[in-house]
């Protein structure tokens, strides 16, 4: 009877050597197929972003061009002035100033404290 | 008729992306059947096996750049190749199963792919060296059939020299009960 110190390195299953030379060769071939990938797509990744980012970058510039083109200028002053002219307004008085200048000091402060939640629902 | 050059020569191949190719197949050639018999003894499954080595020489090649030259070239190859072998075990497990659970499994398939004519004392052999924790079992490889030193299987397994002293020696009393047991 063989003792473990005896048995042998042996695994009980046998591969035959051209079939590990097979094996291995064919393994190789691989790993380094799929090493180049992957050094492509390394190098490839960051030019796409930079791509991406560039493409978004110009797309920015058209929109901005568009919206401020010589064109569309003329709205957006005449858009500006009216602004202008109501916040002129505002400031003047207006129909609500000469509401608020006639009324007297106690019915000026019943309309400050009145909230809408005071309207009774139904 | 292979020839073989020195772990340094391959280092200078495989850092000079001019000859990576031409190193790593030397490199293959010279220690793939070793790293193939490994794994074979981890998985134990031929096809495992296979696959096994295809992701470990694959990760050999894509991350040869992040070998620091702390030991031996073989040494971090079998550190790769031990890592993908416990990672294919781990994929075959069931929920909260551990990998130390799949002992008859193995037994299963290293009997299924023996030849019929197999010694039985080998097979009892191995079926005693399978039923031991995958840990263990792997230091006890790689200190019994690649006969490296406590300190390279130390490197391997990231266990320390002692703790791999006294698991051998526990793992060899283990194997020499379980054949007893079964011979008497």
């Amino acid at each position: 009877m063989k003792t473990i110190d005896y048995i042998g390195k042996k695994m009980p299953f046998k591969e035959s050597q051209d079939y590990l030379d097979e094996l291995i060769a064919q393994t190789t071939e691989k790993a380094i197929r799929e090493g180049r990938d992957g050094r492509r797509e390394v190098r490839v990744r960051p030019l796409m972003r930079y791509a991406a980012a560039a493409a978004i970058a110009v797309l920015l510039v058209f929109a901005g061009i568009t919206l401020w083109s010589p064109a569309s200028e003329g709205v957006v002053a005449e858009r500006s002035a009216d602004t202008i002219s109501t916040m002129t307004k505002t400031e003047g008085a207006g129909p609500v100033d000469e509401f608020l200048a006639g009324i007297s000091d106690d019915d000026a402060q019943l309309l400050a404290y009145y909230e809408i939640e005071d309207e009774v629902e139904y | 008729m292979k020839v073989e050059i020195s772990e340094q020569q391959l280092l200078e191949m495989l850092s000079d992306p001019q000859q990576r190719e031409q190193g790593f197949r030397q490199l293959m050639r010279q220690y793939g059947e070793a790293l193939y018999w490994h794994i074979r003894r981890i998985v134990v499954g031929h096809d495992d096996a296979e696959d096994v080595l295809q992701e470990t020489s694959i990760k050999i090649f894509s991350s040869i750049d992040s070998f620091k030259g702390e030991g031996k070239l073989t040494g971090w190859m079998y550190r790769i190749a031990t890592n993908e072998a416990l990672t294919h075990l781990r994929h075959q497990t069931k929920l909260f199963q551990s990998i130390d659970d799949l002992g008859d499994k193995l037994v299963s398939k290293m009997e299924a792919e023996s030849p019929a004519d197999s010694d039985q004392t080998e097979l009892l052999f191995q079926r005693a060296l399978l039923t031991l924790p995958t840990q263990q079992r792997i230091a006890f490889n790689l200190r019994y059939y690649d006969e490296l030193s406590y300190d390279e299987i130390a490197r391997i397994t990231g266990k320390n020299v002692g703790t791999l002293k006294t698991n051998y020696h526990y793992a060899t009393e283990k194997i020499k009960e379980y054949i007893k047991q079964y011979t008497t």
